[in-house]
């Protein structure tokens, strides 16, 4: 996919069935560019299988998910490289360092100058000191986190999903975080961002989707709620 | 097949063989099990007659399939922990690279312990090789190759599933059957003093199944990654 990535990513009446229970039913929403859309729930709200259908790698069981003109199918086959996922789990190797994590990821992307760009991402991050040359199985799990969130974003992604993020970050890596995405808001990606840390969402977010039993209960731009607790109370 | 797809192989073997140069988890169990298995087997069917090259390629495949199953089911493991293997779905032609790179990883472990396994075993069992080293070595690195390349996709295919120690051999030993049945038969027949007249058509077939395994390996594992992402 060379051409420029599509401005929204739009979920049409999409269902996710597992067996007789649904997981998603009938969602409705659309995801621009330049926004950050937190995504929040109680656990079986039906968060990650929302992100697991916009990373593609579910399908829904009714409905269809949009990529700008494509479809979710021609997507997956063209556009899949330009998605930045960091999900509930690391995804790295523990046996391999800091740095040949990177490496291995950005070599796998095909990209150019890898040394230079994991060099800069683990400064970036905060991780250019020596323990980017240990094991990351030494690491602790604020530094698996930032580690995780340069793998995410070495192939500078235009589609961002996040789950929470900024689990085990101390409140240094935490503000780097939020400097991150805001730095990524404005230079228009698509950035979604599941959880439950709404100190997070207040800071950050554009816009709030509460999930409640696989379908929406609220969805609404964050300064037209007055009380984000409030609102999670009332409607998760 | 573009240069970042070269790459990408060369990647992940690189990755692999560095993973398991620290933790030496593949080779040092499955040099200890081939080791096992050719004490169990010498004490259980040494014979100084002649009925030696009866038993002798029964237990020569078998101690390389037991082992090669161990080396095979963990390759794919360490792509499951951290659930990295879903990073690499992400990426674009890595479902052709990662099953052409799990291959030739699955390779050379195999070919690492069959170094030590068949000399062991020839030594063990006092067999005469001398006048077919070469078939002999044939006839290893076609039926090897099948192996690794049918193992690599039906490993993969288990990745996820919880009983995956105990389906592996239960789907893939009855799909190796045509390939075992060839390598007996050519090492059977080599012990024999049989020459390239009479194996040379059942090493050809295994060459052939070796071709076909490894096509299906790379048209299926499309699918099978997509299953198990």
């Amino acid at each position: 996919m060379t051409e420029r990535f599509p401005p929204s990513v739009s979920l049409q009446g999409v269902s996710r069935a597992f067996g007789r229970s649904f997981a998603l039913h009938r969602v409705n929403l659309t995801l621009s560019s330049g926004t950050i859309t937190a995504i929040v729930g109680n656990n079986g709200a039906g968060k990650s299988t929302l992100l697991n259908l916009l990373a593609t790698v579910d399908q829904p069981t009714a409905g269809e998910i949009r990529y700008g003109e494509h479809s979710a199918r021609s997507f997956a086959r063209r556009g899949r490289h330009r998605i930045g996922w960091v999900s509930h789990q690391t995804q790295l190797y523990e046996e391999l360092t800091g740095r040949e994590n990177l490496h291995f990821f950005a070599t796998m992307y095909g990209l150019d100058d890898v040394p230079s760009r994991a060099s800069a991402w683990l400064e970036r991050v905060g991780l250019a000191d020596n323990s980017v040359d240990r094991p990351v199985r030494t690491y602790s799990r604020g530094m698996k986190q930032r580690l995780t969130l340069a793998r995410a974003l070495i192939s500078n992604p235009q589609l961002l999903l996040l789950d929470e993020p900024a689990t085990g970050l101390d409140q240094q890596a935490s503000q780097l975080l939020r400097e991150l995405l805001d730095d990524l808001r404005q230079r228009q990606r698509i950035i979604i961002l599941v959880t439950h840390n709404f100190d997070l969402i207040d800071d950050l977010a554009d816009r709030i989707v509460i999930l409640r039993r696989g379908k929406i209960a609220l969805e609404r731009s964050l300064d037209d709620i007055p009380d984000l607790m409030q609102a999670y109370r009332s409607h998760a | 097949m573009n240069e970042v797809f070269f790459r990408q192989i060369k990647t992940i073997i690189a990755k692999d063989l560095r993973r398991e140069w620290r933790s030496r988890e593949i080779l040092t169990t499955t040099m200890a099990f081939a080791v096992l298995l050719m004490v169990i087997f010498t004490f259980g069917f040494y014979r100084h007659d002649e009925s030696v090259s009866l038993v002798f390629p029964g237990i020569l495949w078998i101690a390389i399939i037991f082992t090669g199953t161990l080396a095979i089911s963990r390759t794919f493991q360490h792509e499951r922990h951290g659930d990295c293997l879903r990073a690499l779905a992400l990426i674009p032609g890595s479902q052709f690279s990662l099953y052409l790179a799990k291959f030739i990883v699955n390779l050379i472990f195999m070919v690492l312990f069959e170094a030590a396994l068949f000399p062991l075993l020839v030594v063990a069992f006092s067999v005469d090789i001398s006048g077919a080293v070469g078939l002999h070595i044939l006839t290893l690195a076609a039926g090897t190759v099948g192996f690794a390349a049918l193992g690599t996709l039906v490993s993969a295919m288990l990745v996820r599933n919880e009983l995956r120690e105990v389906l592996l051999p239960i789907v893939l030993y009855p799909l190796l059957i045509p390939l075992l049945i060839a390598a007996v038969t050519v090492t059977s027949s080599l012990l024999d003093g049989a020459g390239w007249s009479t194996v040379g058509p059942w090493i050809q077939a295994m060459i052939a199944m070796d071709i076909a395994y490894a096509l299906l390996g790379l048209v299926l594992f499309r699918w099978v990654l997509a299953a198990v992402e």
